[in-house]
């Protein structure tokens, strides 16, 4: 399996978005297992729920105390907290620890603080890649295409590392899907054309699958393909990465 | 109290708030970088390079005379007014205190530019050198003179250059008028010169 | 009506709404090639964003430079409070010319006063110059974008308008052709009106003088036939000194539409010799936005639009759905500083992708703004009644994890934490989406089970 530097278990806390907990619990498991598969210790706190953002972008941030102490309390011992979720993670980062507990999205923990290298995993697919804004932008998991710098990714060299795997684009390359959190539901027609949009850009690339560092952001681009009876699939990187099959 | 007093009454409070929390207060923490000009390599060929897309037609020439010949050439009959004199071209200070409204059946007009920026084919043209104000947009196409030796390759090094003590106007003009206003379709020549020749001596 | 109604005008029309939002990505793309072909690109706009930061700490001593400096050359420099003294001050200068006619530039800062209306009420015949404002105007219509106002409309469309005002070639709708009608038209009126108003888009502490930028040379074909000329602005729109003009218009016009510059940058300091120059500063709320810690880096916009060029949202919803001057992701974060209510939906209207801050010149953290805009809308009370309780019945049963668990097993916890939950009427995600499935057991099941 993948390398790990370290030579003692690193111990780690796991930080399960709600949705995933509730609806995917496959990329959960698979964060678990892979994580455990590179020599990490796992800790998981069987009380958290969610990191606070889906009532934070709709404006009541103001009422999230209780939750915000009880995610600081339960995690506050760890070095390292991780999170298959970039928005979640932003959240946390920047709404939540107050900087005093470190928390890292899973490629970029595997990335900067694994330094991993290689791999034992084989998806012989053609993988259209999302690159969920949050994620982008909020954690400069690659660098975005607006700016004028090199360029970088924490993602593509982990999907690189997985035997047969083929990297696909979308023509707009990170232009949000359009979930959004609420806003998939309040502004549902802006939303759903959105969907609409980066699905067919994925079909035009004729990819089998698409993956992403965040959820939330699958489950809005599958509820689109569904829709049109698309035989296109999403599957969260951490399942991709952990060895998954089609 | 006056809107002038209330408004800057309420603006004052600025220069003492610490809870604004900026840092930048001073002039002296704002200076402008020395921004790279490698991209541009040779500013004379960058300049034409850069004129080029703008759809300027850029002439290089000796002296003042192949420039007369060349408008004669093509606007000999139409109205023509040079904001300097050379020979063959007409009066260049009369048209220059006429009321502007008199300048609208002018086809050509040439004026000689102060300095021209090769990263985006801008000619600075201050008051003095227009004559007088709407003679650069009031033509129907326009040449200007540039010295090679006065093209810089940035905006820093043109506004460095540029003295403005005395000036009451000045523009920099880039390319002829354009709009693409109509469904982002590009129009050359909209309000101001349908065209621009720039001589570079 | 909000934002999320307003969308549908465009969004019901699929084939339309491609077509919109292909025309201004298209707009991103040319800013884009424009921006990379600066290597130091980011060190520019680091430069442009801190010039502005400093224009709103000291934008006191730099009004009063301004205009110590703008008298001194002998422009006359007028204060007005609100939109209602600003259209005021403008009249009065006309009424005191007897100006029957006046050809007016692109200025975004008129259009937020309602000036033309206002004028037209005391019988002056009021002409934008800019060919998007014109088109516009003769259609009676808004502007939909900052910069190219008449982006929402097609060829024919503008064909047909210009046929009906002006007897063009019924059916030609080729932008050369209708350009060149333009161009006639407006060289009337630029040669018969009593006076020229312009926006403004820097002004100059340091000289007291003031830029505008055209593609079109409007601006000047007006100010310099007029023996009057007015200059609107807002506040904000001064910068210290002249040399920092170099990296204003470096950036401008590359963010804005992936031009180099715009073929005009006409910097006037002084009156015409036997002409009369106005200007007038403009507050309308600035100076008291302008001390929110929060919000007050959105009045160091230069009014680009790149924002909007990149916002997946405005390219899909259209200006008109912002129900405001400035419409997209910079409308989004001023409107609200003029009324929270009525602009309580535009900061919900943004996915939060950041992408518009990556783009935007002087690097207005545009898409944090949203957010802290969302919190006060909320603080508030201006959040939708259902929403909220949907929201707080959301946050009780994730605060209370015995809750949350008890829920899970029958089924309801995800039910009340997603997002189509939310929204008490019929599921609005089921319109173009399938529902996700509900797994058999949820990741804290089996972690309980396997570890």
């Amino acid at each position: 399996m993948g390398t790990n530097i370290y030579s003692t278990p690193l111990k780690v806390a796991l930080f399960i978005p709600c949705y995933v907990d509730q609806l995917y619990p496959e990329t959960g498991i698979a964060t678990l297992q892979l994580l455990e598969k590179l020599g990490c210790e796992i800790h998981y706190q069987q009380n958290q729920t969610c990191c606070g953002q889906p009532m934070a972008n709709s404006g009541f941030q103001h009422l999230t105390k209780d939750l915000d102490q009880q995610n600081q309390s339960y995690f506050e011992d760890f070095e390292y907290v991780i999170c298959p979720s970039g928005s979640c993670t932003l959240h946390l980062k920047e709404h939540v620890f107050e900087g005093k507990t470190k928390v890292y999205e899973l490629c970029e923990f595997l990335t900067d603080v694994l330094k991993m290298e290689s791999l034992e995993a084989k998806f012989p697919f053609k993988v259209g890649l999302h690159q969920s804004c949050h994620g982008l932008r909020g954690l400069q998991l690659a660098k975005s295409s607006e700016l004028v710098s090199d360029r970088f990714s924490k993602i593509e060299p982990l999907l690189n590392m997985v035997e047969g795997l083929v990297i696909s684009y979308p023509a707009k390359i990170d232009e949000c899907c359009g979930f959004g959190g609420t806003f998939c539901v309040s502004e549902e027609a802006v939303s759903a054309k959105m969907g609409q949009d980066k699905a067919a850009e994925f079909e035009a690339e004729n990819v089998d699958v698409i993956t992403s560092a965040d959820m939330s952001c699958l489950m809005h681009i599958d509820g689109v393909l569904k829709r049109k009876k698309s035989k296109i699939k999403v599957m969260h990187i951490a399942e991709i990465l952990n060895g998954a099959v089609l | 109290m006056s809107s002038r007093e209330e408004i800057l009454g309420r603006l004052v409070s600025l220069k003492s708030d610490t809870t604004i929390g900026l840092s930048i207060r001073k002039m002296s923490d704002i200076s402008i970088p020395t921004f790279d000009t490698d991209h541009i390599g040779d500013p004379i060929e960058k300049f034409k390079e850069v004129l080029d897309e703008l759809h300027t037609e850029v002439l290089e020439v000796n002296n003042l005379q192949d420039i007369a010949a060349f408008v004669l050439d093509k606007y000999s009959g139409k109205r023509i007014v040079s904001a300097i004199a050379i020979e063959g071209l007409g009066d260049s200070e009369t048209w220059k205190t006429l009321d502007p409204h008199d300048l609208q059946d002018v086809e050509f007009a040439l004026f000689e530019g102060t300095l021209g920026v090769a990263e985006n084919g801008a000619i600075w043209l201050s008051e003095a050198q227009m004559g007088q104000r709407v003679a650069p947009f009031i033509c129907q196409r326009l040449g200007i003179i540039v010295k090679k030796e006065n093209v810089v390759p940035l905006m820093h090094h043109a506004y460095k250059a540029l003295e403005i003590t005395d000036m009451g106007f000045g523009t920099f003009i880039s390319g002829p008028s354009k709009t693409a206003d109509i469904e982002q379709s590009l129009v050359i020549g909209a309000h101001g010169s349908r065209e621009l020749f720039v001589f570079l001596v | 009506m909000k934002h999320a109604e307003l969308a549908k005008k465009l969004t019901n029309d699929t084939a339309r709404t491609d077509w919109h939002n292909n025309s201004i990505w298209w707009q991103r793309e040319k800013r884009d090639k424009a921006a990379f072909g600066i290597p130091d690109w980011e060190l520019l706009r680091s430069t442009g964003s801190a010039i502005k930061d400093h224009v709103l700490d000291n934008l006191y001593d730099l009004l009063l430079e301004f205009e110590k400096n703008a008298i001194l050359n002998g422009i006359k420099v007028h204060w007005a409070e609100d939109i209602v003294e600003h259209n005021e001050i403008v009249h009065s200068i006309l009424a005191m010319h007897k100006v029957k006619k006046l050809v007016k530039s692109k200025s975004m800062l008129t259009e937020e006063c309602g000036l033309n209306p206002y004028l037209e009420k005391y019988g002056i015949e009021v002409i934008d110059t800019d060919l998007g404002e014109r088109i516009i105007q003769l259609r009676h219509e808004h502007p939909s974008h900052i910069v190219a106002p008449a982006i929402h409309l097609k060829r024919e469309e503008i064909s047909d308008t210009f046929h009906e005002c002006w007897g063009t070639e019924k059916g030609n709708s080729d932008p050369q052709y209708l350009t060149e009608a333009a161009r006639q038209s407006l060289r009337q009126d630029f040669m018969t009106a009593d006076a020229a108003l312009t926006g403004v888009n820097f002004a100059i502490a340091e000289t007291g003088e003031y830029v505008v930028c055209t593609n079109e040379g409007n601006a000047d074909m007006g100010a310099h036939l007029a023996p009057v000329q007015i200059a609107c602005m807002g506040l904000e729109k001064i910068i210290a000194k002249r040399e920092q003009m170099s990296v204003m218009l470096r950036l401008l016009a590359r963010s804005s539409t992936g031009q180099p510059i715009t073929a005009y940058s006409s910097h006037f300091k002084k009156p015409r010799k036997g002409q009369e120059l106005h200007i007038v500063l403009v507050d309308n709320g600035r100076s008291t936005h302008i001390h929110k810690p929060k919000f007050r880096a959105s009045l160091k916009c230069i009014r680009c639009g790149a924002c909007m060029n990149t916002c997946p949202v405005y390219r899909r919803s259209g200006g008109h759905s912002y129900h405001v001057t400035v419409p997209g992701p910079i409308g989004a974060i001023l409107a609200p500083n003029k009324d929270l209510k009525e602009y309580s939906d535009l900061p919900f209207a943004s996915t939060l992708c950041g992408a518009c801050s990556n783009v935007c010149p002087v690097k207005i953290n545009i898409h944090e703004q949203l957010y802290d805009w969302r919190q006060e809308i909320g603080m508030a009370g201006h959040v939708e009644t259902s929403k909220k309780i949907g929201i707080k019945a959301m946050n009780f049963v994730l605060s209370h994890p015995k809750v949350y668990d008890i829920g899970s097993k029958i089924g309801k916890t995800a039910i009340s934490i997603l997002p189509f939950a939310v929204n008490n009427s019929l599921n609005p995600w089921y319109k173009s989406r399938e529902m996700p499935e509900f797994p058999k057991e949820s990741f804290k099941d089996w972690y309980k089970k396997n570890r």
